[in-house]
C-alpha cells in the first residue's frame, strides 16, 4: 500500500512536471474541460430543475403521473395539443366505472379522475339581453329595488343606443330604416313605458308588464349589437374529485361548482385575457410594465400611444353605467382629479386614463376600487349563464346553458397561457357537448318515439335518429332552452316567461349521483399515484390491470402524454447533450494530439523507464494519471463553478420571461437546484474523456522499446 | 566461478530496407560472476548489440542467451522488464536521468518500480548508495543543477540500489572528461570488488579498458578476440580502423 502511494507520489511529480512544460497545451485542454465540466453541471441541473417544475406544473395540473386512453385511438394523446390540434380521435373510454372498478385493487394508485378535451364556443348575451334578463328576474321575483335598477340599465342603455344612431343618421343616406327604429327608441325613453312594471301581482298587471317585456325582447335587443362569441377549450371532469386530486388547482374568484352539480369553471387567464372589460385589460398592462417591470412611460413612445389608446376607450366605461353610476362616478372623478364643477363624465373618464408615470400606480389602485364595481369587469362573470356550443361526434350542433360558478388556476402557474385557458365543466355536461345521451334524455326520447310510433333504432344510432332527423324541433327542445318549442305547445305567455328561467334553474339546480357521473364515456383518464418515483413500472401495474379487467384500455406517462409540451425537454435535453459531445469531441482530438506529441518527445524517458524495468502498465499509468490530474483539477474548478453559478442562481431566481417559461419553470421565477449528481454526472464525463483521450497516445507509449534509452543524448 | 551469462551460438539480424544487416554473426561466450569486462570494437562492430542482448532489452534471432541460467528467448515482454528490474543495472552514456526527479528520488526509482520495502527500507538504501558515490549533499537537487560526472555517479547509484547480478554500461564515460571518466571507472571498480557485481561495460577509452579484467573485442559482429587486457589494448586501435569498412 505504501509502496503503492510513493509510486503514485513519483507519477503524480511526473504528470505534474509534463503538464507544467506544456503550459499552452495545459491552458487549452484545462479550459475545454473546465467549460466541458461547468456547462454539464449548469445545463443539466437547469434541465432537472425545469423537468421537476414542469412534472410539477403538468402532473398537478391536469395530467396526473399517468394517463388513460382508449388502446383503439387513432391518434396519440395530446392533452396540451400535439401536431393535430384539438382534432385528435382518441376514441373514448366506453364505461369509466369499469376503469374505476379496475384501478381499485392497484395499491399506488391514489385516484382516476375521468377527463375529456373538447372545444367549442361560449356565447355570452349582449348588455341588452343581461339588462332585461334583470328585468325579468326582478318582475318574477317582485324586487322594487332590482326592477327599479333594471329598468334605470335599460333606459341607459336607450340612450346610447339614440345618440348612436342620431350619429348613423348624420352619415348613411338611406335614413328611412334608421328613423324608425329611432321611433322604437323613443317609446322606452317614456316615463309611460315604465310606469307599468310595479310589483303587483294582479293578473292584469303582470300581463301588462308581460306585454312591455315582449316589445323590449323582440324590439328592442335586436337594435344592439350581438353578444360576443369566444372561443373555448375545456375539460370534462368529475369537478369534485378533480379538486380533490390535483393538489395545484384553486378557484381564484367565485366559488367550486356545488357538489355533483352542472356548471363551468373558467380559466382564470381565459377570464383575464378574453373576458376581462378592455379599459381593465389594457390598465393592467400598462401597469404591469411600468410598476412591475419598472419601464418608463416617459421614455417608451409604445407605452405612450399605449396610455393615448386606453385613454380613447372612455366611451367603453361612459357607456356601461348606469344612470345613478354616472352621477357618482362624475362626483368621484371630479374630486379625484380636482376638476372644475362643470366637467362633463367623458372628458374626466378621459383625463384620468391619461396616466404617467407618477400616476399610474394610485389610479390602477383607484380604478378597482371605485370604477370596476360599476361596470361589468367580466363578460363572463361569476354568477352568469353561458352557453356553450360544440359540435357533436355526430356532427351537429349542441348547446348548453352553464352557470358560472368561479375562476381557476392552478398554483404556480398564475400567469401561463398554457395552463390557465382551459375551462373546467361537470362530467355530464361534457358527455351531451361530445354526444352521448343522458338517461333522462333517452326516456325522454322513448316516450316520443312511442308518442308517434317510430320503430326500434340502434344504441349507436340514437343520436343520428334524433339529430340527423329533420324534426329539430326535439334536438332543440333536448338541450337549447329554445322558447319557441314550449311556446308551440302552450299559448301562456307568463307560463313561457317563467318556464324559461325555471328550466334553467332546474338544470342548474340538478345534483346528480355519483354512478351517474361515473357511468359513461370518458376521453381519457388522469391516474396519481401515491408515489410516482418509478413511473414505468407504475405503468405495468396499472396496464397489468386494465388487461385483466378486460379493458381496451392504454397507460402512458404524463410526458408521453403531453404531446409537445412534453416532448419539450426531450428536445433540449437533447441539444444540450450535442452541443455538450461536440465539446468533448474536441477536448477528445485536442488531448489526444497533445498527448501524442508529448510521447514523441518524451520518448527517450520512457525508453529508460522501460529499461530500468518499468512495466508497460507503468507507462500507461503514468500517462492516464497526467490527463486525470488535469481532467480532476480543471473539471473540479468547472464543477465548483458550475455549483456556484446555480447556487447563486437558486438564490435569487431566474425570472421566466414569456408564457412557455412560466409553465416550464412552474413559476415566475425559476429557482434551480444542483444534485450530487449533477456534480458527480459532469465529474465522471470529464475523467472518462480524460481516460478515453489518452488511450491512445499512452499506447504509442507502451510501445516503446527499452532499446531507445541506448540513443538518447541529453 | 558460476558462469552468469552465456551466449550460445548468438546472432542477431535487422532488417535494413530490402537488406539485412547482420549485427552479431554466431557469437559464443561466457561471463563469470563478479567480472570486470569491457567490450571493445570499432563502431558498428556489434558492441550495442550485444549488450541490449546481454540487458535482456533484444532478444537474439537465432541462438541463446542464458542471464542467470534463463533463456531470454522463452520471456515475454513482462517477465523480460522483470528480468531487468531485479537481476540488472543500467549505466547510459547519457546518464538517463528523469529531470523533474531529485536526486534522490531518481535513486529510488527503481525501488519503487520493485515494491515490497518499507519507506524507511528504501530510504536507508537509497541513502547508503548515495554515501558511496559520494553525492550526499546534493540529496535534493534536480539533474539539471549537477555536473556530468555528478549525473554519472546517480545513475550508477540507480543502477546499483536494487542490487543486481550485472550492471551493463554502454559506454560510461564518452561524455564525460578523462579525468572524470577515470573516477568513474575507479568508483565501479571499487563497487565490483567490494560487492562481487558483474560489470560488463562497452568502451573506446584505451584507459579504461585497462581497468578491466578482461577486453573482449569484436569485429564485423564476431567475437575477433576473448582474451586478456594486453591484447585487448594492442589490438583496440587496429580494430577501430578494421571497423570503418
Amino acid at each position: 500500500m505504501k509502496d503503492l502511494l510513493a509510486t503514485w507520489k513519483v507519477l503524480v511529480i511526473i504528470s505534474m512536471r509534463n503538464l507544467r512544460s506544456h503550459r499552452v497545451k495545459t491552458l487549452i485542454v484545462g479550459f475545454i474541460m473546465f467549460f466541458g465540466t461547468f456547462l454539464v453541471v449548469v445545463g443539466t441541473s437547469l434541465l432537472d430543475s425545469v423537468e421537476a417544475g414542469m412534472t410539477r406544473s403538468i402532473t398537478s395540473s391536469l395530467a396526473g403521473h399517468l394517463q388513460i386512453y382508449s388502446s383503439e385511438a387513432k391518434d396519440k394523446l395530446a392533452l396540451f395539443g400535439g401536431l393535430a390540434f384539438d382534432n385528435q380521435d382518441i376514441d373514448t373510454i366506453r364505461d369509466f366505472s369499469a376503469l374505476k372498478a379496475a384501478m381499485a385493487d392497484v395499491p399506488n394508485v391514489k385516484a382516476v379522475v375521468p377527463l375529456g378535451i373538447g372545444v367549442g364556443t361560449g356565447l355570452m348575451g349582449n348588455q341588452t339581453d343581461a339588462a332585461l334578463n334583470d328585468l325579468r328576474l326582478a318582475v318574477r321575483t317582485r324586487d322594487a329595488e332590482g326592477l327599479q335598477r333594471a329598468i334605470d340599465q335599460v333606459r341607459q342603455i336607450a340612450v346610447s343606443l339614440e345618440l348612436e344612431m342620431k350619429n348613423r343618421l348624420a352619415v348613411i343616406e338611406t335614413t328611412d330604416a334608421i328613423k324608425l327604429e329611432l321611433e322604437l327608441v323613443a317609446r322606452i325613453q317614456n316615463d309611460a313605458f315604465w310606469s307599468v312594471f310595479t310589483t303587483d301581482d294582479e293578473p292584469e298587471a303582470v300581463a301588462r308588464m308581460l306585454e312591455q317585456l315582449e316589445f323590449l325582447d323582440t324590439e328592442i335587443a335586436p337594435l344592439t349589437a350581438d353578444g360576443r362569441m369566444l372561443f373555448m377549450r375545456f375539460f370534462g371532469t368529475d369537478l369534485d374529485l378533480f379538486a380533490e386530486s390535483f393538489e395545484s388547482f384553486y378557484i381564484v374568484r367565485g366559488e367550486r361548482v356545488p357538489e355533483r352539480q352542472r356548471g363551468i369553471l373558467i380559466g382564470d387567464r381565459t377570464a383575464e385575457r378574453y373576458l376581462k372589460h378592455r379599459v381593465a385589460r389594457e390598465f393592467d398592462a400598462l401597469h404591469k410594465q411600468v410598476v412591475q417591470e419598472g419601464r418608463k412611460i416617459a421614455d417608451s413612445k409604445v407605452l405612450q400611444s399605449q396610455v393615448q389608446h386606453m385613454a380613447r376607450q372612455y366611451n367603453v366605461i361612459v357607456l356601461d353605467l348606469s344612470p345613478t353610476n354616472t352621477v357618482a362616478l362624475t362626483e368621484k372623478l371630479r374630486a379625484y382629479l380636482d376638476a372644475e364643477q362643470g366637467a362633463l363624465l367623458p372628458q374626466l373618464v378621459q383625463s384620468f386614463l391619461e396616466v404617467d408615470d407618477t400616476t399610474i400606480a394610485s389610479r390602477h389602485a383607484w380604478f378597482y376600487a371605485t370604477v370596476g364595481p360599476m361596470i361589468k369587469l367580466y363578460a363572463m362573470d361569476v354568477g352568469d349563464t353561458v352557453t356553450v356550443r360544440t359540435m357533436t361526434q355526430g356532427g351537429f350542433m349542441r348547446a348548453i346553458n352553464l352557470k358560472v360558478y368561479g375562476t381557476f388556476h392552478f398554483r404556480g402557474l398564475e400567469t401561463s397561457d398554457i395552463a390557465g385557458t382551459g375551462n373546467l365543466v361537470d362530467m355530464l355536461t361534457f358527455r351531451e357537448l361530445y354526444g352521448v345521451m343522458t338517461q333522462d334524455q333517452i326516456d325522454e326520447l322513448q316516450d316520443i318515439r312511442q308518442a308517434v310510433g317510430v320503430e326500434d333504432i340502434a344504441h349507436d344510432d340514437i343520436e343520428d335518429a334524433l339529430f340527423g332527423s329533420s324534426d329539430s324541433l326535439v334536438a332543440a327542445a333536448v338541450v337549447d332552452d329554445s322558447d319557441e318549442a314550449d311556446s308551440a305547445s302552450n299559448d301562456n305567455d307568463n307560463a313561457v316567461l317563467l318556464s324559461r328561467d325555471a328550466r334553467t334553474a332546474e338544470l342548474e339546480s340538478e345534483v346528480f349521483t355519483q354512478e351517474q357521473i361515473d357511468h359513461g364515456i370518458a376521453l381519457n383518464a388522469a391516474v396519481v399515484l401515491h408515489d410516482a418515483s418509478d413511473l414505468q413500472a407504475s405503468v405495468r401495474q396499472v396496464q397489468a390491470a386494465l388487461d385483466a379487467a378486460s379493458l381496451k384500455l392504454q397507460v402512458v406517462t404524463w410526458q408521453s402524454a403531453s404531446g409537445i409540451v412534453g416532448q419539450f425537454i426531450t428536445v433540449i435535453r437533447l441539444v444540450l447533450y450535442i452541443a455538450i459531445s461536440i465539446i468533448f469531441l474536441i477536448a477528445l482530438v485536442i488531448i489526444n494530439n497533445a498527448m501524442v506529441m508529448a510521447t514523441i518527445e518524451r520518448t527517450g524517458e520512457i525508453g529508460t523507464m522501460r529499461a530500468i524495468g518499468g512495466q508497460r502498465s507503468f507507462i500507461m499509468t503514468m500517462f492516464l494519471i497526467e490527463t486525470l490530474v488535469l481532467g480532476a483539477i480543471s473539471g473540479g474548478l468547472g464543477a465548483l463553478v458550475g455549483t456556484l453559478t446555480i447556487l447563486v442562481c437558486g438564490h435569487f431566481g431566474i425570472a421566466a420571461s414569456s408564457d412557455v417559461l412560466v409553465f416550464l419553470f412552474s413559476g415566475p421565477r425559476l429557482y434551480p437546484e444542483v444534485g450530487l449528481h449533477n456534480i458527480a454526472i459532469a465529474v465522471g464525463a470529464i475523467l472518462a474523456i480524460s481516460v478515453l483521450s489518452t488511450l491512445y497516445p499512452a499506447r504509442v507509449a507502451t510501445r516503446i522499446q527499452p532499446v531507445t534509452a541506448m540513443r538518447t543524448t541529453e | 566461478m558460476k558462469p552468469i551469462v552465456e551466449l550460445r551460438q548468438v546472432s542477431k539480424e535487422y532488417p535494413l530496407g530490402k537488406l539485412v544487416v547482420n549485427a552479431l554473426r554466431d557469437v559464443e561466450m561466457t561471463i563469470a560472476t563478479g567480472e570486470f569486462t569491457t567490450i571493445a570494437g570499432p563502431s558498428g562492430s556489434g558492441k550495442t548489440t550485444l549488450l541490449n542482448l546481454l540487458g535482456c532489452i533484444d532478444v537474439p534471432t537465432r541462438g541463446t542467451v542464458l542471464v542467470d541460467g534463463q533463456s531470454t528467448s522463452d520471456l515475454d515482454d513482462r517477465a523480460l522488464t522483470h528480468l531487468r528490474l531485479h537481476k540488472l543495472g543500467f549505466i547510459f552514456q547519457s546518464f538517463n536521468l528523469i529531470s523533474v526527479l531529485t536526486l534522490f528520488q531518481n535513486v529510488e526509482f527503481p525501488l519503487l518500480l520493485q515494491g515490497g520495502m518499507t519507506k524507511a527500507e528504501r530510504t536507508q538504501r537509497v541513502l547508503e548508495m548515495v554515501e558511496r558515490v559520494d553525492l550526499t549533499p546534493q540529496l535534493t537537487q534536480r539533474p539539471n543543477e549537477l555536473s556530468g560526472g555528478q549525473r554519472q555517479r546517480v545513475a550508477i547509484a540507480r543502477a546499483l540500489v536494487t542490487r543486481p547480478r550485472i550492471v551493463l554500461a554502454d559506454e560510461p564515460t564518452a561524455n564525460l572528461d578523462s579525468a572524470t571518466g577515470q573516477t568513474i571507472i575507479e568508483l565501479m571498480k571499487e563497487i565490483n570488488q567490494s560487492d562481487q557485481t558483474t560489470f560488463l561495460f562497452s568502451t573506446h577509452d584505451p584507459r579504461v579498458m585497462e581497468r578491466a579484467d578482461r577486453v573482449i573485442l569484436l569485429k564485423d559482429g564476431r567475437i575477433a578476440s576473448l582474451g586478456v587486457e594486453s591484447e585487448a589494448s594492442d589490438s583496440s586501435g587496429q580494430g577501430a580502423e578494421l571497423g570503418n569498412v
